[in-house]
């Protein structure tokens, strides 16, 4: 019998499928929303993580106990810095989306109603897998060199209206995967470590709010396109340009090669 | 200074995506990267990428060449204490420890390794940079980008992105078939403006290179690249006699005696340099040298999956010979999906890049990430 996780995947492929199937029915690319294109890219990438041999190994529970420390160390160095991001693009964001890209950015900060912090959220879940103070050092220090790096790294693109974007769409495309995926991650971290549903209180917020979230970052993707002016030709460079390689991948998975845990 | 101790990292670092011509597709990188010390604190890197079908060089005879050639060839030394009065009398100075070794192998990707890794630990031992050495003749350097062996669709979006990152000039991978339907679907991608050269990496014969360049020539192609195999020097020269494009040489150019041959036998237009490929920096820049004087222009190459450290010392010799044609290296994490330096070391828009001034080859290495893609570490003792 198949485990709660496992079936989730299950529908998410279904979904995929079926998302692919609708995205070749609309014929030529030329003819496609903005949003449709954007969302297919989506799905490959989610793809491309749920296919890979470590997600696999993750969600099927048959990882060491090291795999899943450096997947979390990995997430939480990922996420960490959002607030600071959604500021970013906040700022460039056209009229017609900032109140959303606000609304998530104070929610981030837990400067809504329910002031919650996330990153407050991802070092509990640090601390619950047993990385102690000094793992939570080790994933701040590593979120802040990631923005450090960013800041001084010679840019590749002409205007910082294509560096937004390219930032919107990397973004977009975590919350549409997290809404999709929340659920079965805390799952196997719930089963694999032994984690409380305290402990895993970040997942409940990226499954249940993100699945908002995912739908209005579409709508951002597509205002933000229009309000700068991108065509169709530059949307698909764009895109080539974010998703040269599987940011999922790259992002959570992306473990020394002598880890004696991968499977 | 005397080096105390080494290591030889063997690496394999992925890439963010694959790349194809028509000899071979790379996931990662196989590099090799030498660590010295000279027990006063300073430390320098070197680095190398074998290439067997260009010189029958792999990773496991650059381990050999090193381990049992080069670092005893270097170990008990006393390098030179004035390393600015002549940066050339240097280069020679330290390029005379590094004879070949015995038995008429070349160990060129070894050699390379071995002479960076002394240059960067006799720099940084006195807060010098290797321009110091070549002293740059300008101040930026402008990069071209690789289009990998793809289908039309692919290259096409391959050279769009490259126009997303303000780069004007590319060199595109080509095989023995579909090549213009590459070449349009590139230079669909790029502009009308961009200037597009093909390397074939010696995928022609004679009769199929003719009709190959015939076919490009009107398609606003700028060179063709190695479009003979390596050895075939005396098809290389009828080729040449005829060819309606400029030919550039580079698997065929590995050593100075390749390049005296291809001089006197007219048998290209330009030659392609690359560092690891040619055994170093002083040999790549005798190569140059020789190749300005016989009138002909100058490309520099890099090894596809090179880090941060070839590509910093790519940087240096490029801007020391400038008036380059054709540059390509410092892709960084565009190809890596991590590269070894603390700072950027990859070129911004336009494919541009300013000098490194920092010590040595101006890189500073994350120890992390050289151990976290290590597959192989040898320690080495002075013998």
């Amino acid at each position: 019998m198949c485990n709660p996780p496992c079936c989730k995947i299950q529908e998410i492929y279904a979904w995929l499928n079926l998302t692919f199937f609708l995205s070749g029915l609309m014929a030529y690319p030329e003819t496609m929303s903005a949003r449709i294109v954007v969302e297919k890219r989506f799905g490959e990438q989610l793809e491309g993580l749920l296919r890979s041999p470590r997600w696999r190994a993750l969600e099927s529970g048959q990882a060491g106990r090291g795999l899943y420390l450096a997947f979390v160390e990995n997430l939480c160095a990922a996420h960490l810095c959002s607030p600071q991001i959604l500021a970013f693009l906040y700022a460039l964001a056209p009229p017609s989306s900032a109140a959303k890209l606000r609304e998530n950015m104070l929610e981030e900060m837990g400067l809504d109603q329910e002031g919650i912090a996330h990153p407050s959220l991802l070092l509990d879940l640090a601390r619950a897998c047993g990385l102690g103070e000094e793992g939570c050092a080790r994933v701040q220090k590593r979120a802040r060199g990631d923005l450090s790096r960013m800041c001084m790294e010679a840019l590749l693109l002409r205007t910082l209206k294509e560096l937004g974007f390219a930032a919107l769409v990397e973004v977009s495309a975590f919350e549409w995967m997290l809404s999709r995926t929340a659920t079965t991650i805390a799952g196997f971290l719930r089963v694999s470590l032994g984690l409380n549903p305290k402990a895993l209180l970040w997942f409940h917020h990226h499954a249940e709010v993100d699945v908002r979230h995912a739908a209005e970052a579409l709508e951002n993707i597509e205002d933000y396109a229009a309000s700068y002016g991108f065509s169709k030709d530059e949307i698909g460079a764009m895109l080539d340009f974010v998703f040269r390689e599987n940011i999922f991948i790259r992002r959570y998975l992306d473990f020394p090669s002598g880890d004696s845990s991968q499977p | 200074m005397r080096f105390t101790s080494a290591k030889l990292f063997l690496l394999e670092i992925p890439f963010a995506a694959s790349f194809r011509h028509s000899r071979a597709e790379r996931t990662s990188s196989a590099s090799a990267v030498l660590r010295l010390e000279d027990g006063h604190g300073s430390v320098g890197y070197g680095e190398g990428l074998p290439r067997p079908y260009v010189t029958g060089e792999t990773l496991e005879t650059l381990r050999q060449a090193i381990v049992r050639h080069f670092w005893p060839a270097i170990a008990g030394l006393e390098l030179p204490e004035a390393v600015v009065e002549d940066g050339r009398e240097v280069l020679e100075k330290v390029s005379s420890f590094l004879t070949d070794p015995p038995g008429g192998f070349i160990n060129p990707a070894a050699r390379c390794a071995t002479e960076l890794a002394v240059l960067d630990t006799l720099l940084k031992s006195r807060g010098l940079s290797l321009g110091s050495l070549l002293t740059p003749v300008q101040g930026m350097v402008q990069y071209a980008g690789a289009i990998s062996l793809e289908n039309a669709e692919a290259a096409f979006r391959q050279a769009r992105l490259l126009r997303l990152m303000g780069m004007t000039r590319a060199k595109v991978k080509i095989a023995r078939t579909g090549y213009e339907d590459l070449i349009a679907a590139v230079r669909r991608g790029l502009g009308p403006g961009a200037v597009i050269g093909v390397d074939a990496n010696g995928d022609f014969d004679e009769t199929t290179a003719l009709r190959m360049m015939e076919a490009l020539a009107p398609l606003g192609v700028s060179f063709v690249e190695q479009p003979l195999p390596r050895e075939d020097f005396s098809a290389l020269r009828h080729l040449h006699a005829r060819a309606p494009l400029p030919i550039a040489v580079d698997e065929s150019l590995v050593t100075i005696t390749d390049a005296e041959a291809l001089v006197r036998e007219k048998s290209c237009d330009i030659f392609n340099l690359r560092i690891s490929k040619c055994g170093g920096l002083l040999r790549t820049l005798r190569i140059a040298e020789l190749g300005r004087r016989s009138g002909l222009r100058l490309h520099f190459g890099c090894q596809v999956g090179e880090t941060a450290l070839l590509s910093a010392a790519g940087r240096h010799l490029a801007a020391h010979l400038g008036s380059l044609d054709h540059i390509e290296g410092s892709y960084g994490e565009l190809l890596l999906r991590e590269d070894l330096s603390e700072g950027n070391t990859r070129f911004g828009y336009g494919g541009l890049a300013p000098l490194l001034e920092g010590p040595g080859l101006g890189v500073m290495v994350r120890e992390d990430v050289l151990n976290k893609y290590a597959v192989e570490i040898i320690d080495l003792v002075p013998p």
